[in-house]
């Protein structure tokens, strides 16, 4: 998006010795505080926790069922450890990964449990990283490693989905994203487990030691087209930002803003995008997280596979999925008691909207 | 790895925390400093306070959007915290004025005042991006910084007057693409 703040690069403004103001320490401390509790205020109002959490269970559901199904024709596929984003890729995620990937083979050892990084990826938003778990240790069937790389400050989430190739032998990828408000072009990647368990959330059996991991990720390349288009229903407002294609995958950018009421009346908004391109592929959606200062106004991105080399224009059409939680039981009162969560088959008010179509040239 | 006068940008690219307090404590003097000179005049501790604040976190929310070094940065830094002192200065005027009887002393609107207000209008800076590149930053000078003609001219190595006449023909042509682009009632008199 071009704003304010790209225009002034390359404006010279002359400063000199005159135009600064002492500041004492006190000062300067006082506005760090400060700041400080604005970006962490910022981060705990993020929406992606919620969407997450609910992708969770979402994923792990999907995600053990499509592993547990192909199991065995995949495990016979990994006779070394290069291609393990492609045991991943049966579900759409991760088509053609590892020919972006980056080598590391990193290897921390502790407990008698030897974790290896083997492949990242980074596509300015999202981490990848596949790793593998050798060990004599019983960790069930999929272990758990209970902490998110860290690479940034400004807050971060994610998802892991491990499981058993063989005797001692697990295989994972795990997926990190940042909430920052722009793409990093390269990372400082920090990843300290402290505990590997059977159930999630050092939850089951644990084994604790120490696995560390510090290694830095240069992005993928990537270009951006802006697209400018906004759907107006009422009650809220749906705008387009950018979509960013990279060798492997395409995001798409845009926001929601709805008013107090409608907000008040649902207790999930979701927007979605559905892309179809002009050759008549549909592209899933493989990750969908929102963030934003206020719960009124939210930003979105949403993940996809790769751009069909032939395709020339993307068709996107935004659909609003507006939803209320399961009832769980009812008070002495009779009123309803709230779950925090729908599942999947619910019966409670939900409403589907889908706005206009648009294109996109690709090309 | 610590953040260092070598390696901040990188790092406030990468949303470290630390970088953060490095810029504080390396850039406070002169972001306090721009600021001062404009909101100075209005007397008010707590909008100034706010503005320093605001600046630094448009830094921290934009940082990905700067491109350069060490060097080019402190000229960002610089022209960030005029153009957000300014913003802050027109809207605490605006308040000011609207509080006085407004009916003997109508507020004259200048285009300049208009297109601040709309910074945040994507349409407008998507205007802007029409224009050559020196005329964008004639315009992002002149309205967004309230820099002189002399000034701009001395800063792009033109004479004041070609500054001049290539403010008027932008001013011009951002007025008439407006109207092209059908911005109906966002863009057009509202803001030109």
């Amino acid at each position: 998006m071009r704003d304010i703040y790209e225009l002034l690069n390359g404006i010279e403004v002359k400063t000199s010795a005159e135009d600064t103001l002492p500041v004492s320490e006190m000062e300067k401390k006082k506005v760090i505080k400060q700041l400080q509790h604005q970006i962490r205020t910022k981060k705990k109002r993020s929406y992606w926790k919620r969407m997450i959490s609910a992708a969770i269970i979402t994923f792990g559901l999907i995600g053990s069922l499509l592993v547990g199904l192909s199991f065995t024709s995949y495990a016979e596929d990994v006779p070394f450890l290069g291609n393990i984003f492609n045991f991943f890729s049966h579900d759409g995620h991760y088509v053609t990964y590892d020919e972006q990937a980056e080598k590391l083979d990193l290897v921390a050892e502790s407990n008698g449990i030897t974790l290896s990084i083997q492949d990242t990826v980074f596509d300015g938003r999202t981490l990848y990283i596949t790793f593998m778990i050798e060990t004599e240790k019983d960790l069930g069937e999929t272990p758990w490693l209970n902490s998110l790389p860290r690479f940034t400050d400004t807050g971060m989430s994610g998802t892991e989905r491990v499981t058993k190739i063989d005797e001692g032998k697990y295989i994972g990828v795990l997926e990190t994203n940042h909430y920052a408000g722009h793409d990093f072009s390269e990372i400082e990647v920090e990843w300290i487990i402290d505990g590997i368990s059977t159930e999630p959330n050092l939850e089951g059996t644990v084994f604790e030691g120490d696995w560390e991991f510090y290694f830095t990720v240069q992005a993928t390349e990537s270009r951006t087209i802006a697209v400018d288009n906004r759907w107006e229903i009422d009650g809220m407002t749906v705008t387009m930002d950018e979509i960013k294609i990279t060798p492997m995958s395409f995001m798409i950018y845009y926001n929601h803003s709805v008013t107090e009421k409608l907000y008040n009346d649902w207790d999930f908004i979701f927007v979605e995008m559905n892309v179809e391109d002009d050759l008549g592929n549909v592209y899933p959606t493989l990750a969908l997280g929102g963030y934003g200062d206020t719960d009124f106004d939210l930003n979105w991105m949403a993940t996809y596979g790769k751009v069909d080399p032939d395709a020339t224009q993307l068709i996107l059409t935004p659909v609003i999925e507006l939803s209320n939680s399961d009832t769980i039981g009812y008070d002495e009162d009779g009123n309803p008691i709230k779950a925090s969560y729908r599942s999947v088959d619910s019966d409670a008010d939900q409403e589907v909207i889908e706005l206009e179509p648009i294109t996109v040239e690709v090309k | 790895m610590k953040t260092n006068g070598t390696n901040f940008v990188r790092r406030l690219q990468m949303g470290k925390e630390d970088a953060l307090e490095y810029i504080v404590d390396e850039y406070l003097p002169l972001v306090k400093g721009i600021s001062y000179k404009i909101l100075g005049p209005l007397s008010n501790e707590g909008l100034l306070e706010e503005c320093i604040n605001d600046i630094f976190l448009s830094i921290w929310n934009n940082a990905g959007k700067f491109k350069g070094d060490a060097i080019q940065f402190k000229s960002w830094v610089a022209a960030i915290s005029k153009f957000k002192a300014i913003d802050y200065y027109r809207k605490a005027v605006k308040i000011k004025e609207t509080g006085m009887d407004s009916l003997e002393f109508p507020v004259r609107h200048t285009v300049e005042d208009e297109i601040i207000q709309a910074e945040n209008e994507k349409e407008l800076m998507d205007l802007i991006h029409t224009l050559k590149p020196v005329d964008q930053k004639i315009v992002i000078m002149r309205f967004f910084l309230g820099m002189h003609s002399s000034e701009i001219a001395e800063s792009l190595g033109l004479s004041k007057s070609a500054v001049d006449s290539r403010i008027f023909r932008a001013r011009k042509k951002l007025s008439e693409k407006a109207e092209d682009f059908m911005l109906g009632g966002k863009l057009d008199e509202r803001y030109l």
